[in-house]
């Protein structure tokens, strides 16, 4: 079984703002962007508007790609474009891609897990609890998981916002300062690097066959990918702002740090910041789901098997199961780090070039008749 | 549909039952630290070993059942909290022994206060980084150092008002913020003052009254991470005219045989470097707004206009006298930038910061002061 060409339940393009949030989002919530920390310093935030321009532009690149093949997916017009023995290759470096991404998305979510809630629970136990959960999920289709992000992405949306809020009393102005000190090359660096942690924007290319109106996905895409940079921009000033760079450097979480400081008065519970676990868990999951389904669906495609279920309870747990290949915390972060290359390159290098051919050779996806 | 709902059972059966069979944390059983105090303890030999310096941790530890009862008894039969010391080579270790005195697990998550003694501050930068480490710990945990005595001997002060120890002292913190004879920096603003400022910044200082009161008083000075002496009631009242807070900062002064009190409810310091022939200096820029609040000896009529005038003019001179006062403490007393007169020249013009030795060069550089000041209310007597 394929990712289909046609399907019942269609998706409303309106979705996709609300796909973005919860897949692109993840850890990011409480890592944010640190390599851009520790590149762009103090004007990361102008990494983070300049990077901001650039996943637009790298969206609308993606959607111009999705356009011309309104009904396949992109393992299904890759042959057509590259040939089939090069989109062979490139197909596997998508499910190693996904593969190690998914993996090191287990792997944070257990080292969290550990570090902030259940010290001496074993760290695959919640890994294996939530690999199960996203297993059942994404055996049910790509559709299972959107209808799942639609109900749940208010929780997550209200209390970010309410984060937000909070925290903007707490922002000092001389911690912007000075601007641009060490120059516009460190700034130009952290922006492209801000790019590669927009893991999950991928998932446009594999939306088409489940969208209701295919010439209406701009406006809601770019929309949604410009609001989400809108608040990377906020929470990498409001990281500034209130912690100073030289905190913020020092934290493996600049997020978790920042909300720990906020405090209601007459608040029934002191720890405010914990009520983020449940919008932690909740994008750690959809991100997770979503990975799932790209790896496995895409592998089920690619080798045409039948056994659909087999093979994405297969994926969940060689995925859970590679965690272990992590030797410690230190090397989740550094292949995270690492990870952001490749990010840049299946998230905007690979399909662009695609496009730029498709273009050249002028070829464009099969239309179905409705 | 029946293995589908047997499926269902089971997922949620390992959700509830898996990770408590390792991680059982009823709130109910767990010992809430809310107040940690860090001292110094000499030296002593184990055996062979020598072991150079050792902490003394002193811990409040709040008894949440009788919280209650001792916040509307004036005087409840029970403390709602125990204070315990023990000592070790590092803090966790301390903390360890603390934890062979008690019945429940020990837990920094509800952290409020950290008092460091002044025999141990010059350590500061080891102690702040563990509890910046340690995931317990809220970054809204306040800081504070103790000025001639331990921390353990203000944890074991009574409360006056408030039914355990931490709250008094976050109170006091709290209210002290709005006024000018102590100092007050949230955690992550000290840290990232010291980092960004070579390790220099003032510090919340706490003492104890002759009579064994809790005061909070003055300010500790660091420079390089160690703590390099203390301001006083009255120097950390100067010192706070150049300070970014706007505080309520009370002025007096004598003129024409009238002893006027000026209360300043509002002010802006602006610290402005300027380069010319390149040549450094530095400009603060002061406004004051605030009442009269009280008259001595001579009154004048403070309805009349050019009476204000008058003292406006005169609290100009004496609110500048304080301001060089204050300047010359940092600069010439204890060559400590707590202003941060060096990151404001950093902020505006990087690269000839850079070119400087700031250490050398701020006990040195000429700070000019242009201070207005404006009487706007007097009451509401003539």
């Amino acid at each position: 079984m394929t990712i289909k060409d046609n399907v019942q339940d269609k998706i409303d393009p309106r979705v996709i703002p609300l796909i973005f949030f919860l897949t692109i989002i993840e850890f990011k919530l409480f890592v944010m962007d640190r390599k851009v920390f520790l590149i762009a310093g103090r004007d990361s935030w102008l990494s983070a508007l300049i990077g901001g321009v650039l996943v637009t532009l790298g969206t609308y690149f993606l959607l111009r790609l999705m356009k011309r093949f309104p009904q396949q997916n992109l393992f299904q017009y890759i042959s057509q474009i590259w040939g089939r023995p090069i989109a062979f290759i490139i197909s596997i470096g998508y499910f190693l891609f996904w593969g190690s991404y998914l993996t090191l998305l287990f792997n944070n979510t257990g080292e969290v897990n550990q570090i902030f809630f259940l010290e001496k629970t074993p760290i695959l136990m919640p890994i294996f609890l939530l690999a199960l959960g996203a297993v059942w999920l994404v055996a049910y289709g790509l559709v299972a998981i959107i209808r799942f992000i639609q109900i749940i992405s208010p929780i997550f949306i209200i209390s970010l916002l309410l984060s937000i809020s909070l925290s903007l009393s707490q922002v000092e102005i001389h911690n912007f300062f000075p601007i641009l000190a060490n120059g516009i090359t460190p700034v130009l660096k952290g922006a492209i690097l801000y790019t590669g942690y927009f893991h999950g924007l991928e998932i446009l290319l594999f939306l088409s066959p489940f969208l209701s109106d295919n010439t209406k996905i701009f406006k809601p895409a770019l929309a949604g990918i410009a609001f989400l940079n809108f608040l990377a921009v906020v929470f990498t000033i409001l990281a500034i702002g209130i912690l100073g760079i030289n905190n913020t450097n020092q934290m493996l979480w600049p997020g978790f740090a920042m909300l720990s400081l906020i405090e209601i008065p007459g608040f029934p519970a002191e720890r405010f910041e914990l009520f983020q676990t449940v919008p932690l868990l909740i994008t750690a999951f959809v991100a997770i789901s979503v990975i799932l389904y790209l790896l496995s669906y895409g592998i089920i495609q690619v080798f045409k098997i039948s056994q659909k279920k087999t093979v994405v309870y297969l994926i969940g747990l060689l995925t859970v199961l590679s965690t272990l290949l992590i030797p410690d915390f230190a090397w989740c972060m550094k292949l995270r780090e690492v990870h952001i290359y490749a990010a840049i390159i299946f998230i905007y290098f690979l399909p662009l070039l695609t496009l730029l051919l498709s273009v050249l050779r002028e070829k464009r996806g099969i239309i179905h008749e409705k | 549909m029946k293995n589908k709902l047997i499926y269902l059972l089971l997922i949620l059966l390992a959700i509830l039952i898996i990770p408590a069979c390792w991680d059982t944390k009823d709130i109910n059983n767990r010992a809430y630290i809310t107040a940690l105090g860090i001292d110094e303890v000499a030296s002593i030999t184990m055996g062979q070993e020598n072991i150079p310096f050792r902490y003394k941790v002193t811990v409040e530890i709040i008894k949440p059942a009788l919280l209650k009862e001792s916040s509307w008894k004036l005087q409840p039969e029970k403390a709602s909290s125990i204070v315990l010391t023990a000592e070790g080579e590092t803090i966790e270790k301390a903390l360890d022994l603390v934890q062979t005195n008690i019945s429940r697990p020990l837990t920094l998550s509800h952290l409020q206060i950290l008092l460091i003694g002044e025999g141990i501050a010059d350590n500061s930068k080891i102690i702040c980084n563990f509890f910046e480490k340690h995931p317990e710990v809220a970054r809204r945990v306040r800081l504070g150092f103790v000025q001639k005595n331990e921390a353990v001997d203000v944890l074991k002060t009574e409360p006056k008002l408030e039914s355990y120890i931490a709250k008094e002292l976050v109170g006091m913190v709290e209210i002290s913020k709005s006024f000018s004879l102590s100092t007050f920096k949230p955690f992550t603003s000290f840290l990232s003052e010291m980092r960004t400022n070579n390790g220099q910044t003032l510090g919340a200082a706490f003492s104890l009254s002759n009579n064994g009161d809790i005061v909070r008083i003055g300010s500790a000075i660091f420079d390089d991470w160690k703590l390099v002496g203390w301001l006083d009631g009255e120097e950390t009242r100067k010192a706070s005219l150049l300070l970014p807070e706007s505080r309520k900062i009370t002025f007096i002064g004598s003129l024409n045989e009238g002893i006027y009190t000026y209360k300043v409810d509002n002010k802006k310091t602006k610290i402005i470097p300027e380069i010319q022939n390149e040549k450094l200096k530095f400009i603060v820029r002061l406004k004051t707004d605030g009442i009269i609040l009280q008259e001595e000896g001579n009154e004048l009529l403070l309805s009349e206009p050019k009476n204000i005038d008058k003292l406006e003019k005169f609290f100009t001179q004496v609110i500048t006298g304080d301001v060089n006062e204050a300047i010359r403490k940092a600069q010439k007393i204890y060559n400590v930038d707590y202003f941060n007169f060096g990151m404001e020249l950093m902020n505006r013009n990087p690269d000839y910061f850079e070119s400087l030795d700031w250490k050398k060069t701020f006990p040195r550089v000429p700070i000019e002061t242009d201070i207005e000041v404006k009487i706007s209310r007097f009451g509401i007597a003539k």
